[in-house]
């Protein structure tokens, strides 16, 4: 299958873009700003106070905790051992790659865990649901400066000033396979906490479904380029991780009407034909994806269109083709 | 297409003379009445119009 990267990016409260946020709130309950965050770069950080009868919310849902109230918080009225915040990617019947991530926490909590662990990773020595990807409970534990742990950007990382709580950086990249990916922050059931993060993730996927066209037939380059930069467009959007194949279909119609291509549904395993029968299909692209079924969508009206794909094709993929026979 | 059902039966209804088979296609048995067989590779593929009107082949259930 072909595979495309995607990378995004999620903020509570500080930003990835930011090189020296300082948000943190307060936790002290003497402190007369008790409640209060400051310095939200992006998003809201994260407070968890459970007392609601000293800050009650109203049943309007309007909430007097000072930081919920002035928004710069999300309050949490319940503790919890691990709060699940945004699904990163959630594919049914597609394969991820996780390639690399990059985090950032700011929090009164001594940094244990991380903030983002994995379901359903293949990882045959860890039999449980999840697994923590980092690394030591302590890693990179902050004592002032806190540094980027791989690219130790001194100069760079340096100036975070925050006056409270723990500053925690992750770096990490390598390949873990998964169908899904959660992001989640470790409170151990404590109350009376603030946290505010960002992290950026690259993750690869299965790109679906796949378009079996040679672009470039008859030196036709114009609808060329415009075919590789709307489908350019479509693989780094994050909502739309595959096209399904009546998004291709309707594309290749509108930019290839009179030429032959075919489109492989690699969901339902159905290979779509246009201006093609069966008939020019060659065998080893049938062994390669091996579809559960073939549909004409439009018979060739002039055979030489389909058999210019299937020269064309088998051009381009000698390597794919059996040795000739000994007659 | 004939019919469908989880298996359906192996006779009534369809074009006289057709050979039936039966596909299995999202989940369910389908009887379909298939116009040919063609052969790519190590697979083999029943014909026949389906449901959408459109000429299809299938992965023959043998």
């Amino acid at each position: 299958m072909v595979f495309v990267t995607t990378r995004k990016n999620f903020n509570y409260g500080t930003a990835t873009y930011s090189d020296k946020p300082s948000t943190y709130c307060q936790n002290n309950t003497s402190a007369s700003d008790y409640g209060k965050c400051y310095n939200i770069v992006t998003g809201k950080a994260i407070f968890v106070q459970t007392d609601t009868t000293t800050w009650p919310i109203d049943s309007s849902g309007n909430d007097s905790f000072p930081c919920a109230k002035d928004g710069t918080c999300t309050r949490y009225t319940s503790t919890t051992s691990t709060r699940t915040f945004d699904t990163i990617f959630s594919y049914t019947g597609k394969q991820a790659i996780i390639q690399y991530f990059w985090s950032r926490s700011h929090s009164t909590l001594r940094p244990y865990g991380n903030i983002l662990y994995l379901y359903g990773v293949p990882v045959p020595t860890f039999d449980a649901a999840y697994i923590w990807l980092f690394p030591a409970n302590n890693y990179e534990l902050s004592s002032w400066p806190v540094y980027d742990p791989v690219g130790n950007w001194k100069a760079y990382q340096n100036p975070y000033t925050i006056t409270s709580g723990y500053v925690n950086i992750l770096r990490w990249s390598g390949n873990l396979f998964a169908t899904s990916a959660t992001i989640g922050v470790y409170e151990s059931n404590n109350n009376n906490i603030w946290y505010a993060f960002d992290m950026e993730v690259v993750w690869a996927y299965e790109s679906s479904p796949l378009a079996i066209i040679p672009l470039d037939y008859d030196k036709d380059y114009a609808p060329y380029q415009e075919f590789r930069n709307t489908f350019g467009y479509a693989a780094t959007g994050i909502d739309q991780p595959g096209w399904n194949y009546q998004d291709i279909v309707s594309v290749l119609k509108e930019i290839y009407p009179n030429r032959a291509w075919a489109v492989f549904d690699d969901k339902t395993y159905i290979l779509y034909l246009y201006n093609l029968t069966p008939d020019y299909v060659p065998d080893w692209l049938i062994e390669k994806l091996a579809p559960v079924s073939m549909k004409v969508l439009q018979s060739p009206s002039d055979s030489s269109i389909a058999k210019a794909w299937l020269d064309s094709l088998n051009a381009r993929n000698v390597y794919n083709q059996p040795p000739a026979e000994t007659i | 297409m004939s019919s469908k059902g989880s298996p359906p039966s192996a006779s009534a209804g369809g074009d006289q003379g057709k050979k039936k088979v039966r596909i299995r296609k999202r989940g369910k048995w389908v009887e379909v009445d298939v116009d040919g067989e063609i052969k790519k590779g190590r697979f083999r593929y029943v014909k026949f119009t389906d449901d959408d009107g459109l000429e299809t082949y299938w992965l023959s259930p043998e």
